[in-house]
């Protein structure tokens, strides 16, 4: 079944068409790649899938229209990492990753079992658990991040939608959180996620959207749509293809020269 | 370093305490000299003698008032710096002090408020509900904080300027001199009658601000996280709003004007609270009513018989406080 579907999704922002015409599928058990270069409408688009912005379209969640759900019950089917790492106030850790259980509770209820063993499920997969404690703002930019995407993980949703999820992370910790994913989407959830990194894209995602200037212009398995024909015509770059038994490798090596273009 | 502030429980309990002593000391200080014993007893026994009157008449509504505004004053400040999500914004940046003055104004002026004594704190909560309406139309159903702001600041100005129109054109000096002694916020000579009319409105206020906290906790990751965490953002502004105008506009009809403390009372205890903006609502309305009582109090002692005004010493406490957190915010961004 499908977590999340759009049909005809156009967004507009004062007189300019950010994004045309998208249908958007992810699946039980999907990571999905959206990659495109800046300016491509990825942001808008994802934004328009979690409700955050007027757009034409329909958008259903496990096949229910989005506009008839509360924003409780939207929580409850998505979890949404925007591309700001927005932390206001000296909070702990702990806490910001705690706010991610707050749509399992209308009242102000205490803490169950089943939202401490979220949070700490979350910190551990992000390798935050001896920093519970800290509070966000002595924190590194990586470990904010990090701290941010465990929020949207205990949330436990069946969809996490995020932007950007590896900017500001290292080396180590973009593949952790890429294993994330797909250790989700062995329990049936699914991911759409955002990227900038072609190689984790092409290495850790089933599927790949490509996006140019608010149109999808390209969609199907890494190996399939990350060509250096592809990347050479998205991008503007040019780029090293290959697999190895893990699979896709794709490493931007230069800018691709106007004749190719 | 989150785990060296007291719990939470410890804290409220505290600043209960720390409340209710200064209630009391606020009934029991001030110029007719009564004994401790016989102040309490006139207040609960006593039938007629002048004890028993100051003490219902004058000192128990002066200490009701000073408890219930500056709660008003340091709850609405947690929640609109909650909400817009900046360590600066007090009640008054959305003109709703300054509406509820010059509506005060406009009575003293016209001499409403001497034909009939309830005129001015009627006149300056009509102000407040044309201000709070005005600020909401300005920023329209779907405005965002930044439009909040800028009607705020445009209806303050708006009603500063009048205020001062009606200073300028005032009849008298005496009418004068009544508008300014009334915009330095004071609580003295005020009756159970001001009790009545304004504790309502500060009770539906609360209500409508105390509900806040889930969403302004989730709104610390900003607007697009907590809209998606489930949080309705345009109900929390109305809300945040309004529960503003309707506590905030009766606080101003019946005492005037009183500045920095919606501002430096979430401020203090902020740290106190792990930062999260949920645990800062009670404990700020609890030390919002604890200041303003001592600073009540403070008016009595300091000066006795030359009615020092509780605005100007609020003020004069305040400012410097300001200027230490402007110093160290500045420090912080460094």
């Amino acid at each position: 079944m499908s977590l999340l579907e759009a049909r005809e999704l156009s967004v507009r922002i004062g007189s300019h068409q950010v994004v045309e015409n998208a249908q958007v599928v992810v699946n039980e058990g999907e990571v999905v790649g959206l990659i495109g270069p800046n300016g491509a409408g990825k942001s808008s688009l994802l934004r328009a899938l979690v409700g955050l912005s007027e757009h034409k379209g329909q958008v259903f969640l496990a096949g229910e229209d989005a506009k008839g759900l509360s924003p409780r019950m939207r929580a409850l089917r998505f979890a949404y990492l925007p591309q700001e790492r927005e932390v206001n106030w000296p909070v702990s850790v702990e806490t910001v990753v705690g706010l991610g259980r707050s749509p399992h509770h209308t009242g102000p209820a205490a803490m169950s079992d089943s939202d401490r063993r979220a949070i700490d499920a979350a910190l551990a997969e992000m390798d935050l658990t001896h920093l519970r404690e800290r509070q966000v703002q002595t924190l590194s930019g990586g470990e904010r991040a990090r701290t941010l995407t465990a929020r949207a993980l205990a949330q436990e949703a069946p969809l996490v939608i995020a932007d950007e999820p590896t900017a500001a992370l290292d080396p180590a910790h973009q593949i952790g959180l890429m294993e994330t994913f797909r250790r989700l989407a062995k329990t049936r959830q699914g991911a759409l996620l955002c990227l900038h990194d072609l190689g984790l894209a092409a290495r850790w995602c089933d599927r790949i959207i490509v996006m140019k200037k608010g149109r999808i212009v390209a969609e199907g398995s890494p190996a399939r749509v990350m060509t250096a024909g592809l990347l050479s015509e998205v991008y503007g770059v040019s780029a090293f293809v290959d697999a190895d038994a893990c699979g896709p490798l794709v490493l931007p090596t230069g800018l691709a020269s106007a004749s190719a273009s | 370093m989150s785990s060296r502030a007291p719990s939470y429980p410890v804290l409220i309990g505290g600043l209960t305490v720390l409340s209710i002593l200064l209630f009391a000391a606020s009934l029991l200080i001030g110029p007719a000299a009564i004994g401790f014993w016989d102040s309490l007893a006139a207040l609960i026994a006593g039938e007629g003698e002048a004890a028993t009157l100051v003490m219902r008449e004058i000192r128990l509504p002066r200490a009701i008032l000073g408890f219930m505004i500056g709660a008003t004053l340091g709850l609405s400040g947690a929640v609109l710096q909650g909400l817009l999500r900046n360590p600066l914004a007090d009640p008054g940046l959305l003109g709703i002090s300054a509406s509820a003055s010059l509506g005060a104004v406009i009575a003293i002026y016209t001499g409403l408020s001497a034909a009939f004594a309830l005129a001015l704190p009627l006149s300056a909560l009509l102000g407040a509900v044309l201000a709070v309406l005005a600020v909401q139309a300005l920023a329209g159903a779907h405005g965002g904080n930044l439009t909040l702001i800028l009607a705020g600041v445009a209806v303050s100005s708006l009603a500063a300027a009048l205020t001062s129109l009606a200073l300028n054109l005032s009849p008298n000096p005496f009418a004068a001199l009544e508008i300014v002694f009334w915009m330095l916020g004071s609580l003295q000579d005020r009756a159970m009658t001001h009790v009545v009319l304004a504790a309502p409105f500060m009770l539906l206020g609360w209500a409508m601000l105390a509900g806040l906290g889930r969403s302004l906790d989730a709104l610390t990751l900003g607007e697009d996280a907590a809209a998606s965490l489930g949080v309705n953002l345009r109900r929390v502004r109305l809300l945040a709003v309004f529960g503003t105008a309707s506590a905030v506009g009766a606080a101003t009809s019946v005492a005037g004007a009183i500045g920095f403390i919606g501002l430096v009372v979430p401020h203090l205890l902020r740290p106190l609270v792990g930062g999260r903006p949920s645990r800062l609502l009670l404990a700020s309305a609890l030390a919002g009513g604890a200041v303003l009582l001592a600073a009540d109090v403070a008016t009595r002692v300091l000066a006795p018989g030359r009615d020092l005004k509780l605005g100007v010493l609020t003020a004069i406490v305040g400012a410097p406080f300001f200027l230490w957190l402007i110093y160290r915010t500045r420090r912080a961004m460094l």
